[in-house]
């Protein structure tokens, strides 16, 4: 599962800072507890000194035998080599006021007295006690852990916020961005110098991308228009051969097939052409074309061809639609669909067609269902029938009403009707 | 009539004279521009054909410079860029027409008939052939002198098979020609022989003494 960067670090952080912690409190404890031992032991070994000089000046507390209020004891030693070295060690006592066993630590050390006898010298001091120690230790470590977790949350929060900002803007720009559509790369404003190289590289990625698009686009444009001319070529020496006199019958059909490949071949060429200009946006848009006179135009030559063919065609002009755009594109962007049309209704089919003032509708009954909504408007896609369409008709009106300002095209189907819609939002 | 060809595709050149040569014109070509402005300079024509894109300059200046001189003979231009802008470009500086590679010859000749035609206003512009007249300017028709009621496709396509009696007009030039976008191939073939027939029939019920025949289903020919 995909975590934020912010959760990322979170999850780092809290591990590194309780590792840290944790090390940190039994460095911590082993030090407090040596500083504490060290300064008992020292009040300790002051006290030893105070203690033998108060037993040479009175001898009765050599008698001394239990702790008490004075927190040592002294016992008489016999047969032990004596060794005055301080030794210390911990020791629990009960003590009444806790009612429980306290730790103690005792030193433990020899001293002629007096008398010349040996003696044991036992001083203990009440000390820390450990476990409390160490549970205290851990509380207040939690507390620290859990504040300073939740600042770091806090500031995270907000200085995270911060500083991706630049990198969501960054983010935001190329999602906008369309390989030949958007030629520049949206400037983000950031002081942190890895989002600005990270904008620099994305914006010259954008500058190349574009011009490799470019290319490309005018590489298709070249080389369609490259073509036209041995085209020309070809199909006017078939002309001339057709001429001739005495041609037989055989070869002249052959001829007039090979020269309705090569139609079909200028055809696709010039919708090639057609595309890529669209695309190069080489088509001015700033005529008022009068749709309604358009559509009666178009219609006077494509009615024969539906009359042939035996389909009604009814033409509803409800109000006048005005568009601005440009006149060759949209006329040939309605007589796609008109043709299309045409060619995919059966005889004694239906065609209605609908313009009012903001939309142009055609309708074509069909026994066919549905076309994929999806694909249809697809470079190359063909329906049942492949011989007739070089898949490039409903492409183009596509791209014509992309770039025509306002305007738009939808298929949908109703009633056994295939409905192309051209909508334009600003006419 | 003479016609220059101003072209550097030599092929295509070859082919548009071969035709128009067929078709009794004199014909005179230029490869570049320099040439083109040479036999502008120096001879008259009777039509001019104008390729866009030339060694040496462009086709735009060559008729600007004609028209610069007073000129005004009939120029067609020829291109293969088939651009919007260029025909409106050139239709402004004065072209007559505009034709977009490729194309057929019989369209080239009718383009190129036409654009005589509106030149010579003046003159009777009217096509004979046998007792059928047809005067392009009126749009109007007569056999025997008595008008013939065609619509508006019916008279084109007559149009297409007067300009060139005795002539294959093949199909597919009629179909693109007067019905453009709206046939598709595959159509075409029953289409135009309906439209063919209702032709004939008018002209025979008007005893005309033409008739329309099929050429091996690649078109057909006025006799």
């Amino acid at each position: 599962m995909a975590i934020s960067i912010k959760q990322f670090t979170m999850r780092y952080l809290m591990i590194a800072i309780f590792a840290v912690m944790t090390i940190w409190a039994l460095l911590f404890y082993a030090y407090i507890l040596d500083e504490v031992y060290d300064n008992v032991d020292d009040g300790l070994r002051n006290q030893k000194i105070n203690i033998l000089r108060a037993v040479y000046e009175d001898p009765s507390l050599l008698q001394l035998r239990e702790y008490a209020v004075n927190e040592f004891r002294i016992t008489p030693l016999r047969d032990t080599v004596f060794d005055e070295r301080n030794r210390f060690s911990h020791e629990f006592f009960y003590m009444p006021y806790d009612d429980e066993e306290e730790p103690y630590r005792v030193l433990t050390t020899m001293f002629y007295g007096p008398d010349k006898q040996t003696y044991l010298l036992e001083i203990r001091a009440s000390t820390v006690e450990r476990d409390d120690l160490i549970i205290d230790l851990s509380t207040a470590l939690l507390v620290l852990y859990i504040v300073m977790i939740s600042s770091i949350y806090l500031l995270r929060e907000y200085i995270v916020k911060r500083a991706l900002r630049p990198f969501r803007d960054i983010l935001e720009a190329l999602n906008d961005y369309q390989v030949g559509i958007t030629t520049s790369f949206a400037p983000v404003e950031t002081n942190v110098l890895e989002f600005q190289h990270l904008h620099q590289h994305i914006a010259s990625m954008v500058e190349r991308n574009a011009a490799v698009f470019a290319d490309q686009k005018l590489f298709i444009e070249n080389a369609s228009h490259e073509l036209q001319t041995p085209l020309a070529i070809a199909i006017n020496k078939i002309d001339l051969i057709l001429e001739e006199k005495d041609v037989p019958k055989a070869i002249m059909s052959k001829l007039a097939d090979t020269k309705a490949s090569l139609k079909r071949l200028i055809d696709l060429n010039r919708s090639l052409l057609f595309l890529s200009r669209i695309e190069n946006r080489q088509f001015v848009q700033n005529e008022l074309i009068h749709v309604n006179e358009l559509t009666n135009e178009l219609l006077n030559n494509f009615l024969d061809v539906a009359e042939h063919k035996g389909i009604t065609v009814n033409v509803k002009l409800e109000a006048d639609l005005y568009v601005k755009g440009n006149r060759d594109l949209l006329t040939m962007a309605f007589s796609n669909l008109i043709r299309n049309a045409i060619r995919y209704t059966d005889t004694g089919g239906e065609i209605r067609i609908v313009v009012d003032s903001q939309n142009w509708k055609i309708a074509n009954s069909t026994t066919l269902g549905a076309l994929p909504e999806s694909y249809i408007f697809n470079r190359f896609y063909k329906g049942s029938d492949s011989i007739q369409s070089n898949g490039l008709g409903l492409s183009l009106v596509k791209s014509i009403l992309q770039i025509t300002p306002g305007g738009s095209v939808e298929y949908h189907f109703e009633r056994n009707f295939h409905i192309f819609s051209i909508s334009f939002s600003n006419s | 009539m003479k016609i220059l060809i101003v072209e550097d595709e030599i092929d295509l050149q070859d082919v548009m004279a071969e035709f128009l040569s067929a078709e009794g014109y004199v014909v005179e070509v230029a490869n570049n521009f320099i040439e083109g402005l040479e036999k502008i300079s120096l001879y008259t024509y009777s039509c001019i054909l104008l390729d866009i894109t030339l060694p040496g300059g462009s086709g735009m200046q060559l008729l600007q410079k004609l028209r610069g001189q007073g000129d005004n003979t009939p120029v067609v231009i020829i291109s293969a860029k088939g651009s919007i802008v260029d025909k409106v470009e050139g239709l402004n500086l004065g072209a007559d027409d505009y034709l977009a590679k490729p194309f057929h010859l019989a369209e080239l000749l009718a383009r190129i008939k036409s654009a005589v035609r509106r030149h010579n206003n003046h003159v009777d512009n009217r096509i004979t052939y046998k007792n059928v007249v047809l005067a392009p300017d009126d749009r109007m028709v007569f056999v025997n002198d008595a008008a013939l009621p065609l619509n508006r496709k019916e008279f084109d396509v007559l149009y297409y098979f007067l300009i060139r009696p005795e002539k294959l007009v093949q199909k597919v030039l009629l179909a693109e020609s007067i019905w453009g976008d709206a046939i598709d191939q595959a159509d075409s073939l029953n289409f135009i022989y309906s439209q063919i027939k209702n032709l004939r029939k008018k002209l025979r019920d008007h005893g005309a003494d033409v008739d329309i025949q099929a050429v091996y289903g690649v078109g057909y020919k006025l006799v």
